[in-house]
């Protein structure tokens, strides 16, 4: 074999190896189950510190600006893993799980905004309220992991 | 009394300067999914670092000589390349992890977002590794990680089933929703953390740059078995507070915050202000301490003039190293990479590189050539030859194991 040959091997190895890195994941229901539970665990993670977050900051335990970097690292995270549970596609039968955490997950980053605005706007009087919303979405997030894991 | 308050103020740092941003994450992620069943590692790391810490400061005592410098001179340039490289990455990503730590902890404290103050922290490190003097760091950073007993304070206040922790530490009784491979996984981050191999560079090329003598051994050992293991208990403080505020709520430990949150919880504004400042020193401690340790690695290895109880422009080359390091690891963190994730692959990897670190100081501190009537004694030889089993069985599980569970997340 010549380099040349050689070189338009790894040259086309590489080329499909790129390309598959390209083309979205489509697991087996296990696999996306696992992933499914995985991406709620950490959500209920997150809800759960911010439902914390909101509580200590309106006892007066914890500094505005703790508060406000930490519910930034929470949205981010959220983010994050829910962008990465989305790129997979569900099979089939697992639609409903698709649409469920999909909902429950939409719901947590936007109570989580909710919240985020509410300290860097100095609206203490919506905290109490925001913060039953987040323990509500924990649970039900925390249902839903219990149900796929 | 002089001699008895310089050997308190040694133990003191030793004690504040044991935790770094490995430590802190780690063990506010295992407290956070495990409890309190991972104790035993963070015991047994610190028992491994006193062994192996008591080892190369006798080494340095005795000789007068870096441990890096004579396991070079013992075990030839090649071998020491071999040591020079697999420790120092792991040091350079330490420092990375430092430095990005103090920017995170800046964070806690302003909201600014961290990637503003890498820049600064960065200058900041630099400028103290150049002008201060070396015990005024080793102290000051020391004495202000005390505040990291804000943690037991914590645990104390919040009135825990004590009985419950224990048992859970007694036998090891991991949560059920968690499973094998990420306990395991955890244990041997745990383990790098406590015994990160910059912690010997620069433990005994302190002992060179503090002019240590076999007169110093009383005190040097004072540190290591007294300041070490009480260090180590900070840090189990800091896995038994999250273990009982975090775990309950189903709170999984990723960020500094989430480490700082049950302090807040407990012991509000003012036990929050302790636990960052406390954080401030350990970070920005161990930044220093990391930082030193990637010049004088080098520095001994190459044979340069090194170290800080010399002028700058006699040990440029060792000064240049550091500057490098520090720019490296500035630009590194600005291309918005997680500080906690190269935390947590700083602390995989050091157990991936331990033995490179200590089987060699284990082969010269039992060198009559080198050590004479100080070599290694039965005990020593007993324990060190057991840590060296335990850190090559780590070193081997460590990258399957982070494979395996995903840096231990499934």
């Amino acid at each position: 074999m010549s380099a040349r040959t050689l070189g338009a091997g790894v040259a086309l190895a590489c080329l499909l190896v790129g390309a598959t890195a390209c083309v979205p994941a489509s697991p087996d229901d296990d696999t996306y189950e696992g992933k499914a539970s995985t991406t709620l665990g950490g959500a209920v993670s997150e809800v759960a510190t911010m439902q914390k977050i909101l509580g200590a900051l309106h006892e007066g335990r914890i500094f505005r600006q703790t508060a406000i970097a930490q519910m930034r690292d929470s949205q981010s995270s959220l983010d994050t893993n829910t962008g990465a549970f989305n790129e997979v596609h569900p099979p089939r039968d697992l639609d409903w799980l698709y649409r469920r955490s999909n909902a429950l997950l939409s719901d947590a980053a936007d109570t989580g905004n909710q919240a985020r605005l509410a300290i860097e706007r100095y609206e203490a009087y919506r905290y109490p309220a925001i913060a039953r919303e987040l323990g509500s979405i924990a649970d039900r997030l925390g249902r839903l992991e219990g149900k796929v894991s | 009394m002089k001699k008895v308050l310089g050997l308190a103020l040694g133990v003191l740092t030793a004690i504040g300067g044991f935790v770094d941003i490995g430590d802190l994450v780690t063990n506010g992620t295992v407290g956070s999914r495990f409890g309190t069943s991972l104790v035993w590692v963070t015991l047994l790391g610190g028992l491994g670092i006193v062994v192996f810490a008591e080892m190369s400061g006798r080494v340095v005592a005795v000789s007068g000589r870096p441990t890096f410098d004579v396991i070079r001179e013992r075990l030839g340039p090649r071998v020491a390349l071999l040591n020079l490289f697999g420790s120092m990455a792991v040091t350079l990503l330490t420092y990375i992890a430092e430095i990005g730590g103090v920017a995170l902890t800046l964070e806690l404290a302003t909201s600014v977002w961290e990637f503003f103050w890498i820049p600064f922290t960065a200058a900041a490190v630099w400028i103290v590794l150049w002008r201060a003097k070396f015990d005024l760091i080793e102290n000051v950073f020391g004495i202000l990680g005390l505040a990291l007993i804000v943690f037991a304070v914590a645990l104390w206040q919040l009135g825990p089933d004590w009985s419950a922790l224990w048992h859970t530490a007694a036998t090891a009784a991991k949560p059920t929703a968690e499973a094998w491979p990420s306990y395991w996984y955890y244990a041997v981050a745990l383990f790098g953390a406590a015994m990160t191999p910059y912690e010997v560079f620069f433990f005994s090329s302190g002992g060179v740059e503090e002019k240590w003598s076999a007169a110093s051994l009383g005190t040097m050992r004072a540190n290591v078995m007294i300041g070490f293991p009480l260090g180590a208990m900070l840090s189990v403080a800091i896995a038994a507070v999250s273990a009982v505020t975090l775990l309950p709520a189903g709170i999984e430990t990723e960020t500094l915050g989430q480490v700082a949150l049950p302090v807040a919880l407990s012991l509000g504004k003012l036990g929050l202000a302790v636990a960052i400042l406390g954080f401030f020193a350990a970070t920005f401690g161990a930044a220093c301490e990391t930082g030193l340790s990637v010049g004088y690695s080098i520095g001994q290895y190459f044979g340069w003039q090194w170290g800080k109880s010399v002028r700058p422009r006699e040990a440029a080359r060792f000064h240049a190293v550091v500057l490098l390091a520090t720019v490296l690891a500035g630009t590194v963190l600005l291309t918005t990479v997680d500080p906690i994730m190269v935390t947590e692959a700083s602390v995989v990897f050091s157990a991936l590189a331990l033995p490179l670190t200590y089987l060699p100081i284990l082969i010269v501190a039992n060198d009559p050539g080198y050590m004479g009537e100080h070599r290694n004694r039965w005990l020593a030889n007993g324990l060190g030859t057991v840590f060296l089993v335990i850190v090559l069985l780590a070193s081997v599980a460590a990258i399957p194991l982070m494979i395996w569970t995903k840096m231990g997340t499934t």
